[in-house]
Parts: C-alpha cells; sequence; structure tokens
C-alpha cells in the first residue's frame, strides 16, 4: 500500500529488507526441494581443470592443500568432495594437507563419506596419506616445500611418523611434488603457493577458490602459474558434471541461477526507481 | 556415532543455523546465542589444535635427541613472549617474537614476490599474441593490453593530468576499474548465495548432511519465528495501551 506522499517508484527504492530475505528463502528452498533441471555449460577452466587430473601419469604425486574453514564449506566443500574422488579413481599418489586449522576437518569429513578403502580400494600410507594442519601460514608453505619430514612430523589420522609411511619415501619436499590442488579462501591461500612452490619449484598448479576470491587468482591463470582454476560453485557443478558424479553442487546449480535472477531483479527494480523519480523531478 | 548423538548433534546444527539467520529479522536472543557459542567453540577449537599440534612437533621429531629438546624449549619460551602483550611493564618483550615472525614472513615473501607476482604478470601482459591467433583472441589480447596501461597511467599522479590526451586514457580506465568491481560484485554475490544455499542444503538434509535435519528445520523455524514475532506483538501491544 502506497502511504499519502510517497509514491510507488519510492517503495520500490526501499522495499523491507526482510521482503527480500523472505524471497530469498523461497527462490533458494524451491529448487533444492523441487529441482527444475536448468542447464549447466560446461567452461574451458573446469575443463582443464578435469583434464589436469585426468591426464596425470600413474604414480604421479599430488598434493592437496584444504586452504579453508568451515565458513566456506558451502563453496568448496563439493570441489573437494569431486576433486577427492577423482584422485582416487586414478593410479596417483596423493597427500592431503592444511594450511587452514579447521582444514582437516573438511577433509576428515570428506574423507569418511568416501571410504577410500572400500570403495576404491586404495590403502592408507600407500596410496594416500593424511598429514593434517601445517600451521605457520606462507612460513609453513615453505617449511613444506623444502621439508615435508620436518614440518609434519605425524599423520593426522593414525599419530605415526610420516618416515614410516611407504609413500612418504617419494614425499620429502615439494621437488617429488606433480601437481599441487590448492581450495582456497583467502590468506594463506593462492598468493603464498604461487610465491613458496610456483615460482622456486615451479610445482604446477590448480586451485579451487570461493567466487568471491576469482578475481584475485585469474591473473595466475593468464600468466600460467596456476594451470585451471574453478571459481566457486557454479563451477563446482560443472566439475561434477564432466565426472558424471552428481553432487551438491549440481544439487545447488538451480539455486544460484534462480537466486541470482532474484539478485538481478531487485537491482533492476531499483534502478527503475531511482530512474523515475529522477525523471519526475526534473 | 550413536542415533542419539547424530540425532542431537543434527538438532543443535539446524537450531544454531537457523539462530544465526534470525539475525535477519532484527538481532535477538536466538542470533546472540548461537553468535557466542560459535566463538567460543571455535577458539576452543584453535587452542586445542594448536596444542594437538605441539604434542606431535614434540613426540615426531623434537624429543628424540637432546638437542632437540633444547630447540623446543627455546621455542616454546619465545611463543610464550607473545603473552606478555598484556603486560604494560614488560610489553617490550612482547616484540621479540613479533619481530622474529614479521622478519621470517617479510623475508620469506620478498624472497620471491617480485618475480611471482610483478615481473611474471607484466610478462604475461606484455607479451600478449596479436599474430598467430584467432581474430577474436587477437582483439581481446589487444583489448586487455590497452586497458592495462591506462588503469596504471590513470594512477600516475606525478604528472598533471590536463592534456586532452588523457581524456580517453583515463575514460577507458575509469571503464576498465568498473567492469572489473563489476565483476568483483559479481563473484562476491555468487560466494554469499553459495554458502546460503550450502546452508539451506544442511537444513533440508541433502546427503552427505543428515537427513535427521529436515526434521527438525521446520519446527525450530516456526518457533525462532513465532518467538520473534510474538514478541514484537507484545511489545507493540503493551505500548499501544499506554497514553
Amino acid at each position: 500500500m502506497v502511504t499519502q506522499g510517497e509514491t510507488l517508484w519510492d517503495r520500490l527504492e526501499n522495499i523491507d529488507r526482510r521482503v527480500l530475505y523472505l524471497l530469498l528463502w523461497i527462490v533458494v528452498l524451491s529448487p533444492l526441494i523441487s529441482p527444475l533441471g536448468l542447464p549447466v555449460s560446461i567452461s574451458s577452466s573446469t575443463v582443464k581443470y578435469y583434464e589436469t587430473i585426468e591426464n596425470l601419469p600413474p604414480g604421479s604425486m599430488v598434493v592437496v592443500s584444504f586452504d579453508f574453514g568451515l565458513s566456506a564449506l558451502g563453496e568448496l566443500y563439493p570441489i573437494a568432495f569431486a576433486t577427492l574422488h577423482h584422485l582416487f579413481s586414478k593410479s596417483v599418489k596423493f597427500a592431503i594437507i592444511a594450511t587452514w586449522n579447521e582444514g582437516p576437518i573438511v577433509a576428515k569429513m570428506i574423507i569418511d563419506k568416501l571410504k577410500p578403502e572400500e570403495t576404491y580400494n586404495k590403502v592408507y600410507g600407500e596410496d594416500w596419506i593424511f598429514l593434517g594442519w601445517a600451521p605457520g601460514g606462507e612460513q609453513a608453505m615453505a617449511a613444506l616445500g623444502r621439508d615435508f619430514w620436518g614440518t609434519i612430523t605425524l599423520d593426522y589420522l593414525y599419530k605415526k611418523p610420516v618416515s614410516e609411511y611407504s609413500i612418504m619415501q617419494n614425499l620429502k619436499s615439494a621437488e617429488d611434488v606433480d601437481l599441487l590442488i590448492s581450495f582456497e579462501t583467502g590468506t594463506p591461500g593462492a598468493d603464498e603457493w604461487v610465491r613458496q612452490w610456483w615460482e622456486p619449484y615451479r610445482v604446477p598448479m590448480l586451485v579451487a577458490c570461493i567466487g568471491v576470491m576469482a578475481p584475485t587468482v585469474a591473473p595466475y591463470v593468464q600468466a600460467g602459474q596456476v594451470l585451471a582454476l574453478l571459481p566457486g560453485l557454479r563451477a563446482g557443478a560443472e566439475y561434477e558434471k564432466l565426472l558424471s558424479k552428481p553432487g551438491l553442487a549440481t544439487a545447488a546449480a538451480d539455486a544460484i541461477s534462480t537466486s541470482h535472477i532474484l539478485v538481478l531483479a531487485f537491482v533492476i527494480i531499483g534502478n527503475i526507481g531511482y530512474l523515475a523519480r529522477r525523471g519526475r523531478r526534473k | 556415532m550413536s542415533d542419539f548423538t547424530a540425532f542431537f548433534g543434527a538438532f543443535l546444527g539446524v537450531l544454531f543455523t537457523l539462530g544465526v539467520y534470525s539475525f535477519l529479522y532484527r538481532e535477538n536472543p536466538w542470533s546472540r546465542l548461537a553468535e557466542h557459542v560459535f566463538i567460543g567453540s571455535a577458539i576452543g577449537y584453535g587452542i586445542a589444535f594448536d596444542l594437538d599440534w605441539l604434542r606431535s612437533q614434540w613426540e615426531g621429531r623434537w624429543s628424540l635427541s637432546p638437542e632437540g629438546t633444547m630447540a623446543f624449549a627455546f621455542a616454546l619460551l619465545l611463543g610464550l613472549l607473545w603473552y606478555f602483550r598484556f603486560s604494560r611493564k614488560y610489553f617490550w618483550l612482547y616484540r621479540i617474537p613479533l619481530a622474529i615472525v614479521t622478519g621470517t614472513g617479510l623475508g620469506l615473501a620478498f624472497r620471491t614476490v617480485v618475480f611471482a607476482q610483478l615481473l611474471t604478470q607484466i610478462k604475461a601482459t606484455a607479451g600478449v599474441q596479436l599474430i598467430g591467433v584467432d581474430a577474436w583472441s587477437a582483439f581481446n589480447n589487444l583489448l586487455s593490453a590497452i586497458m592495462v596501461v591506462c588503469v596504471l597511467l590513470y594512477f600516475t599522479f606525478t604528472v598533471k593530468q590536463t592534456h586532452p590526451v588523457w581524456k580517453p586514457v583515463n575514460t577507458i580506465a575509469r571503464y576498465t576499474m568498473m567492469a572489473g568491481f563489476g565483476a568483483a560484485y559479481g563473484y562476491t554475490v555468487l560466494t554469499r548465495m553459495s554458502l546460503y544455499i550450502g546452508r539451506c542444503q544442511f537444513l533440508l538434509g541433502i546427503p552427505p548432511y543428515a537427513p535427521e535435519n529436515v526434521t527438525f528445520f521446520p519446527w525450530i523455524a516456526l518457533l525462532i519465528l513465532a518467538s520473534l514475532i510474538g514478541y514484537d506483538f507484545y511489545v507493540k501491544s503493551k505500548t499501544a495501551v499506554k497514553p
């Protein structure tokens, strides 16, 4: 209802934020409950990310770094889940580390769901290892690059010396690493990995980041320092499609579209209100 | 995990998630409770994790030799100096670990920052291909190079930009920056929405989240919403009675 002295355009510019939030709940929950099946097109960067892992020669050594905490679970969990599934499906060896102290919680959640021994027939300590958290941010990355055994002394799952695992006989420094995959939300993240692992050792890198970090990481892709970038949940849906393993990102794809349409609609409505009011004043 | 633990965990997860989101209505005791529990548990987790890491370092490396034990004790002592931050008298001691951390951090970063984040980027921008690529890529590369140069020139404050040649340069720079800000804003919206969608998936118990979540979701949502709206009506009616 338009009150006295207040026009429809004024109202359009000053919609109660609680109305917006209510609409947001509706447009996000509806497609999650009843999926619309909107098409997901796959970008070249996602294809590159997929192909880099797909084309790893058997026996390659990969380091997967969980550089995020629980706050980014919604956006990075599906990508990390799909990536670990992809790695477990291949004949490559990999070590999981974290430069954020909540990273191991997320990694453990994924490992518990994937059940590598049962599902992929992978042996812990031989095909993969969970090294856990390396505190210190960039200093830890530099230390890991120089000396894995000295930086993380016991593994995360069984608290046994890392030197006792067969996989670690081939993982002593960054020079032994064929690919680094970082899931990141900020600092420490891609900037630091590029400085400490790409520049001195030229370790090829893949990065999956929350959307808001994409403009920061994109220049590294242009310069060839990062092979491919998966920016956000939408890219996660693309990656799941390539893997033919629909997961949380695929389930979220419709909700991403509907929520963005709502934001766009309100930006347009707000602008119409602003322009109309300005035109009337003139 | 027992059924009861899973059930109780799901209940708490839904309660605190909706407690946080109740802030969208307005600040209220539910949101404050959730906020305080989150902060407390995060700090508790951080401390426990730090101590666990110290223990693993001690057991895995430093306790194995007398030299290692000495070095570990020395590092611990240095670490304890951080706490002099809270002492007015011995505040200066806090500067020792601060200097070490700052020094090593800067030293490590400066070692490669010029190459990794400056020279490589300049080379990538300057080395754009205009010949030997398709027309669209050549146009895109040319545009990128022009835009980068214009933005850099825009921030050249040592020259007074009064000459007419600056006008198109500054216009291109402004549009380039606006496009950049727009892209950044778009990705910000994507992130915020994605995080929110992730929580909605949690509330709906979409696998891998616990299916029990969806049982609690409507009831707790109703409880929180009813308490907030009910309280607002109560306050309104009380103030309406007063003359």
